[in-house]
């Protein structure tokens, strides 16, 4: 005798042949359409197809209700052609966020018609001497921690970029403190703390402080074969004033650059690097509304956040730009939009801070906006950097460095990330990066550019040499013979 | 019908179970009949030793193994009773409390007992599954936080204003004469990106306009109170270390919650302790930090709940000079009772480990945050939601769990853990805004150990926050409308008060004082391995090992 209890299995259920039975109804009908019993029909009994119905309830489901909300996840994206509002027919050649100019500053010297001299002006010359009583003793241990916070104690744990991109390999991504966020540490850090050593001046009250200031500034081609040329700038941090800074050069230095000559960049064209783009602004935008009283720029800081590789040359000819559209923005709303030779030069100062750590700093002051004519009255500018000097076969080479405020101490210095260990243990395999040197002379820089425009003297008790200190803002110190001399020779 | 073999379906048809190999096994215990296939083992001393002379082990042979009294392993209460998670819990704190941050942290990670490498790996895998902490996001939009976060962190709201005697410091003359220097400033910030304030008065439309104005009125009020006061008078000032748009974490345990089904990964299992992982990015946008620490609000031993259960009150000695300003009981609004698990109000468990994040990472000096400005991105999302009321306080919520998330991590850097107490309270502000409206809040953390039943630890928390102030009423043609003096006020009292710290006060005492720092060269401080060179990130993923491209 056969035990059936172990034999009774899934066959043997009728559930097992329900489920048969009903899975080949329903294939059969799949295939042949709905089967349709005959008692229903001989009923006369309505047949709705239920799935027919229900695809025209989808088809039809947008004219019931918006089921869409006012989000831009829904906005059909926005492309670069005719439906952009931003669209233009001209096409324009643009110079915006990380365009790099190959020709470095003398292109942008000729896109912006102005004479460089290096070196620093004599106002900054002579604000260098009376912020030295103002320093804060212990400057040096906050900088340094400013850096060391900007490398290391901050605690953003962002992507970094890749550092090698290789088509068919994965390389290892890092996260940690971005460029651009070591950047903004330092920049606004630093500008705190230079704020501070001034404060209870009454003088400084009226300084407005504006973050990621947008400048637009167009030209007209000079000529039909040329091309519109928009510069597009975002300021990291404007520093403005409701008084206008005092001029860097005198009227009669103004009327010297009529002689000089514009670098020549032949065979390229001074537009080389410019994106050629239908979609950009015509308008002139400065980033106060008119009327803020506050409006007259005094310095900008500009950022150089880009991993890639740049020349110094590039980077200063980001710097130029920046100050130039800045400026003639401010010029078009003071004196119009077709001004030509400015009736009152204008003047501003400039921070290029090369992700936080390399800085050069620029005085420059707009003359003229007549930017079709190559010749006659340009722009000028001085353009402070640090310099190396090393003799190379008894020849003495002058190298233009920027000013670097720290340097870390091991190899790994390109990286803003962490140091790693060995996976097994948990020793540490490369050392630590660390804080190795530290260059006051970026703080005092930043201080001196502070300090210009204000009379210090008088607030702070402060003695100072008679005949040095400008009679007014608007008339500066002359030069003296070393100045010109620089200039003669740039 | 198939038919099934008599045989391997089941070897013998009245046996139950499924005989295995194992079975047909000789028993462990060789008979002496049985063969072997191995030798069996002998020693050879049996065979050798020489059994007329004994082995001495005597006091006069071995004096060292004695002692005049005999000595007994310490009692240890039965496991699994309140008395043993209080003994063990002490015990570990005892470890614990010498130890540098990083083998704190790797503590709380790892079990403590594991000196097996690969034990602790397996571990370690098993709790990257099973071991999650409720995540307590800064600004959720859930509706009436507040009793819970009030549950979650201890913490009692003495009262709706800031103490006044706190905040006394600053005469009613000075205070005018900054106001009189601020106020211009203040509305040229106010003004200088007003177009979203300019076209619309209440409602709030647009976060992402709503944020960057009040990140940029933020940074005009303190820059202009930077400006706007004597350098001599304020040295703290150029003192402060600042952050910005920094990231704050915190880990704790609260005790008070049943073991239950649900709880099976967020509880701890030994004290049915609740774990709870705080977690801000992206809010707090502005932090300021400095050396010493806030002079306390009221001393330590006024905040208890039940003072009858302290001992003796001989930690806050140095403190006791400090003015007392207790409010009147009746307005505080006490710890509640019960206890409000996170579930139900939709938080959720995420798989984290246990991460403290003060505003910055291990090694910045300035270890106290004195200032907190914090703007939620999503307040106009929630205002939108909950409305306009549930959002103002969902902000004092906010001032709660942020205010004792902070105090919980910098304790963990200063050397104080779950389970090593503070010894003295830690003072916080922080500033909650959206631009326009305002809260105010200054904390006191006195306790952190809240894995203690309440009847255990007879010490509270203290939050003072205020109602929600309107800097100004609204822009029109090109002017502020009703500038609220007040909420300078609080402005500028909350960022110049000073930090003190009281004369012969430890600041650190399970790890003494920090040395100064003479270089960045080569220093670390005060842990060989910096805990933020750790393999695994926050979620437990590990990172990549830095390789040099040289």
């Amino acid at each position: 005798m056969v035990h059936f209890s172990g034999v009774l299995r899934t066959r043997h259920r009728a559930v097992y042949h329900y489920k048969r039975q009903w899975r080949l109804l329903v294939e059969k009908q799949k295939l042949g359409g709905p089967i349709v019993p005959q008692a229903y029909l001989d009923a006369g009994v309505k047949i709705i197809n239920a799935a027919a119905e229900q695809k025209e309830l989808e088809n039809a489901i947008e004219g019931h209700f918006d089921w869409k909300p006012d989000h831009p996840m829904f906005r059909p994206a926005v492309g670069d052609g005719p439906e952009n509002p931003r669209y233009n027919e001209i096409p324009a050649r643009i110079f915006r966020r990380g365009t790099q100019l190959a020709e470095g500053l003398e292109q942008a010297q000729v896109l912006t018609k102005t004479v460089v001299v290096k070196g620093v002006p004599p106002v900054w010359e002579y604000a260098a001497n009376q912020i030295k009583s103002l320093r804060f003793e212990d400057e040096d241990e906050r900088g340094r921690r400013c850096v060391m916070q900007s490398v290391r104690w901050d605690p953003s744990d962002l992507e970094l970029p890749k550092r090698v991109m290789k088509y068919g390999h994965l390389y290892p991504k890092y996260w940690g403190i971005t460029l651009q966020k070591a950047n903004d540490l330092i920049c606004q850090n630093l500008l705190r703390l230079t704020e501070l050593t001034f404060s209870g001046n009454p003088q400084i009250l009226t300084r407005h402080l504006a973050k990621n200031a947008l400048v637009n500034v167009t030209y007209e081609p000079a000529r039909p074969t040329d091309s519109r040329i928009v510069f597009n700038c975002n300021n990291a941090l404007m520093l403005t004033d409701t008084q206008q800074l005092p001029a860097f050069f005198t009227p009669e230095q103004v009327n010297l650059t009529k002689e000089t000559k514009l670098p020549s960049l032949y065979p390229l064209k001074p537009t080389l690097n410019l994106d050629e783009v239908q979609v950009y602004d015509w308008e002139t935008a400065y980033p106060f509304l008119e009327g803020f009283k506050h409006a007259m720029p005094h310095t900008i800081f500009v950022q150089h956040n880009s991993a890639e590789e740049w020349t110094l040359a590039q980077k200063q000819s980001k710097a130029l730009i920046h100050s130039h559209a800045t400026l003639a923005a401010l010029a078009r709303r003071l004196y119009g939009a077709d001004v030509g030779v400015l009736p009152r030069p204008l003047s501003i100062q400039c921070v290029l801070a090369d992700r936080g750590r390399h800085f050069t700093f620029y005085a420059y002051q707009l003359n003229t906006l007549d930017m079709a004519d190559q010749e006659g009255v340009k722009n000028q500018a001085w353009v402070d950097t640090d310099s190396s000097t090393a003799v190379v076969d008894d020849v003495i080479v002058t190298t233009d460095l920027p000013y670097t405020l720290f340097s870390l101490a091991d190899q790994m210095e390109g990286l803003m990330g962490y140091q790693m260990y060995t996976e097994k243990q948990s020793v540490q395999r490369y050392p630590i990066r660390l804080l190795n040197t530290y260059n006051p002379a970026v703080m005092e820089k930043l201080l001196t550019l502070y300090a210009t425009h204000l009379h210090l003297g008088h607030h702070h008790q402060q003695q100072q040499p008679q005949g040095q200190r400008p009679a007014d803002g608007l008339n500066p110190p002359p030069l003296t013979e070393k100045h010109v001399a620089r200039r003669a020779v740039a | 019908m198939r038919a099934i073999p008599a045989f391997g379906h089941r070897l013998c048809r009245s046996l139950l179970l499924q005989p295995k190999t194992s079975h047909l096994r000789c028993t462990p215990c060789r008979r002496g009949s049985q063969r072997t296939l191995s030798t069996p083992y002998y020693d050879p001393q049996d065979f050798t030793r020489d059994r007329t002379t004994t082995i001495h082990r005597s006091l006069y042979e071995h004096p060292e193994d004695y002692t005049d009294e005999a000595e007994y392993p310490a009692i240890e209460p039965i496991k699994k009773t309140p008395a043993w998670v209080r003994f063990t819990r002490e015990k570990q704190g005892r470890e614990l409390a010498r130890k540098p941050l990083q083998e704190k942290m790797m503590y709380f990670r790892f079990a403590p007992r594991d000196k097996n490498v690969h034990e602790a790996q397996e571990k370690w895998e098993h709790r990257r599954r099973f071991w999650k902490p409720f995540e307590i996001r800064g600004y959720p939009d859930i509706y009436h936080l507040t009793p819970m976060y009030q549950y979650l962190t201890k913490t009692a709201i003495v009262s709706d204003e800031l103490p006044a005697d706190y905040y006394a410091y600053l005469g009613d003359a000075e205070l005018t004469a900054i106001l009189d220097k601020i106020r211009e400033p203040v509305r040229a910030a106010i003004l200088a990106e007003s177009e979203f304030f300019a076209h619309n008065t209440e409602a709030v439309s647009s976060d992402a306009d709503m944020v960057v104005q009040a990140q940029s009125v933020i940074d005009a009020t303190t820059r202009a109170i930077d400006l706007a006061v004597a350098r001599s008078d304020y040295p703290h000032l150029h003192e402060l270390q600042r952050d910005l748009e920094t990231k704050c974490a915190a880990f704790w345990k609260r005790s008070g919650f049943r073991d239950e089904e649900q709880h099976e990964f967020t509880l701890d299992r030994d004290g049915m302790e609740m774990k709870l992982q705080y977690v801000e990015d992206g809010h707090v946008f502005r932090l300021f930090r400095h050396e010493q620490p806030l002079p306390p609000v009221v001393p330590r031993i006024s905040s208890l709940v039940n003072p009858s259960i302290l001992p003796a009150p001989v930690e806050d000695s140095a403190l006791a000079t400090q003015p007392t300003a207790t409010e009147p009981e009746s307005t505080v609004i006490d710890v509640p009772l019960e206890n409000f698990c996170p579930s139900t109000r939709g938080f959720e468990d995420k798989q984290y480990l246990p991460h403290w994040i003060p505003g910055f990472w291990f090694g910045d000096p300035c270890e106290f945050s004195t200032l907190s400005l914090t703007v939620p991105r999503n307040f106009a999302a929630v205002a939108d939601r909950l409305g306009e009321e549930a959002a103002f306080e969902n902000l004092a919520a906010s001032a709660i769990i942020g205010g004792f998330g902070r105090v919980v991590a910098q304790a963990m850097y200063l050397g104080f853990t779950i389970l090593n107490e503070l010894t003295y309270p830690i003072v916080t502000q922080s500033i909650f805004t959206n631009g326009r409206d305002w809260v105010f809040s200054t904390y006191q953390g006195n306790t952190i150990a809240l894995w203690k039943q309440d009847s255990d630890n007879p010490l509270r928390n203290l939050a003072w926050i205020t109602k929600p102030m309107a800097l100004f009423e609204h822009v029109e043609d090109g002017q502020v409308v009703g500038l609220n003096d007040e909420v300078l006020k609080h402005i500028v009292r909350q960022y110049l008060k000073a930090p003190s710290a009281a004369h012969g006060l430890n600041l650190r005492p399970y790890i003494g004082e920090p040395a100064p720092i003479t270089s960045y060269w080569k220093e670390e401080g005060r842990s060989r391995v910096p805990f933020y060179h750790r393999q695994e990130r926050a979620d437990g993923k590990p990172r990549q090992p830095y390789k040099p491209e040289i």
